[in-house]
């Protein structure tokens, strides 16, 4: 009976080699063992071969992978990308519907999304002009503020209504010319340091390398001579036994 | 207390970098050890191991924890070396450098191993590999994982994907191969190797 269901059954045998057979099944290849020398034999070359693959052994190099970005590969929020946009379109159909201007008459039709030139379109009530466009970003504030200062000045007069001069100060300030040369240092600074930083690093780099490379030459020329000796110790063995044999 | 793998795949889906490095830290040499079985050669491991950890970090969000994380890890691993191989045609013959390499030869140094020890080494290490990278790729990858990764039946029938039945017969077929392979080489390699050892020792006696 054993001799029918264990005999040949490589997937007991293998189970068996490996000790992953359930209690059964391993009393009952015992059992057929103790008859069968074909599967003795077969059991023990398979485990002599286990033996002599697990000699071979991979390298162990220096790896050292680390993910330094983390680029959204795989961190996408579809639902987050979704509702910007979405809220996006809104605000642009709402500016562009709330800013709308349709005017017809008798000679014309005009149809405009008014965001272009809504202060063109008044000025005769408020006697206000577009500040004209800047070279520099710092001039450009100051253009802004006595921009905002005239609104302002034009909502005592009640035609507009805008927030008081002094809060419109208060917002323009921090954008002035002096802060922003500050803000420019420090980040010329901080460039600078990060230099610094990568060429020490790089010099250690560097340093690391040489070294490793005069010891790596260091014990390849040691294991040089050793197998230089080892085969002049050959050679000359093989002449003592070529001299032993002839005489 | 050390964090587990799913301790660090939870923070890795925060995007805590960090998390997810301690993971390559901690499967790399397992992840490099299986490409490098697979495919035969230091460079393309290399590749295959940096790529497989991208991919994994790319697609850490479609780990559903139903297997281990190793698990996994190997299968994105072996799904590479098999496109490794099928695209680039690169299937070849392991060809240890004669060169040793640093660690190797630190450990030459340090150790009580002998140049004798260490060339009888070297060939067996030529010897196996040789006959481990003429088998058919999928007896391969199952003698690997089992051999040099201790999975166990069941997780390698779950990383490739197959049967258990089917596993248990690639590993069978491919020892089998193995088997014949090894016996008719061993005995030239012997041979070889007693000619080189027994001369030193004529010397050595006289």
């Amino acid at each position: 009976m054993n001799k029918i269901q264990v005999c040949g059954d490589q997937n007991t045998l293998i189970d068996y080699l490996y000790d992953e057979c359930a209690l059964k099944e391993r009393e009952r290849l015992e059992a057929h063992l103790e008859t069968c020398d074909h599967c003795v034999k077969e059991l023990e070359s398979l485990r002599v071969l286990r033996g002599t693959l697990k000699k071979w052994r991979s390298p162990e190099p220096h790896l050292g992978y680390r993910i330094v970005s983390d680029r959204d590969i795989g961190y996408q929020r579809p639902w987050m990308a979704k509702w910007v946009i979405a809220a996006t379109v809104i605000l642009v159909v709402g500016f562009a519907l709330a800013t709308v201007e349709i005017r017809y008459g008798a000679e014309e039709f005009v149809f405009r999304m008014g965001w272009a030139n809504i202060t063109q379109e008044r000025p005769s009530a408020t006697n206000t002009t577009i500040a004209p466009e800047s070279t520099s970003p710092g001039l450009a504030t100051e253009q802004s503020v006595s921009f905002l200062d005239q609104r302002s000045d034009v909502s005592s007069t009640g035609t507009v209504e805008t927030k008081p001069s002094t809060e419109t100060r208060t917002i323009a300030t921090p954008l002035s010319r002096s802060g922003f040369v500050v803000d420019e240092k420090d980040l010329l600074q901080q460039v600078r340091s990060l230099i610094s930083q990568s060429e020490r690093r790089q010099q250690e780099e560097l340093a690391l390398w040489v070294t490793e490379l005069s010891q790596e030459f260091d014990i390849q020329r040691r294991v040089d001579q050793q197998q230089i000796q080892e085969e002049l110790g050959t050679l000359e063995g093989f002449v003592d036994y070529l001299v032993l044999t002839s005489q | 207390m050390q964090k587990t793998d799913d301790d660090l795949i939870r923070l890795a889906l925060n995007r805590d970098t960090d998390a997810f490095n301690e993971l390559v830290i901690r499967w790399e040499k397992m992840v490099y050890a299986l490409a490098y079985r697979v495919l035969g050669n230091k460079e393309d491991a290399h590749d295959v191991c940096q790529e497989a950890f991208i991919r994994a970090y790319g697609g850490l969000k479609n780990f559903k924890g139903q297997s281990k994380f190793s698990s996994w890890l190997y299968r994105i691993t072996l799904n590479l070396c098999h496109d490794w191989l099928r695209r680039e045609r690169r299937m070849k013959f392991v060809q240890p450098s004669d060169e040793l390499t640093l660690k190797e030869q630190q450990q030459v140094n340090s150790s009580s191993e002998t140049i004798e020890d260490r060339v009888i080494r070297r060939d067996l290490d030529r010897v196996v590999s040789k006959a481990i990278a003429t088998l058919p790729e999928n007896q391969r990858v199952v003698i690997v994982l089992k051999e040099y990764h201790g999975l166990t039946f069941r997780e390698i029938a779950d990383v490739l994907e197959c049967p258990l039945s089917t596993v248990k017969t690639r590993l069978y077929q491919g020892l089998r191969i193995l088997k014949q392979r090894l016996e008719s080489v061993s005995s030239k390699t012997l041979a070889s190797t007693n000619l080189k050892l027994f001369y030193p020792r004529i010397v050595r006696e006289r």
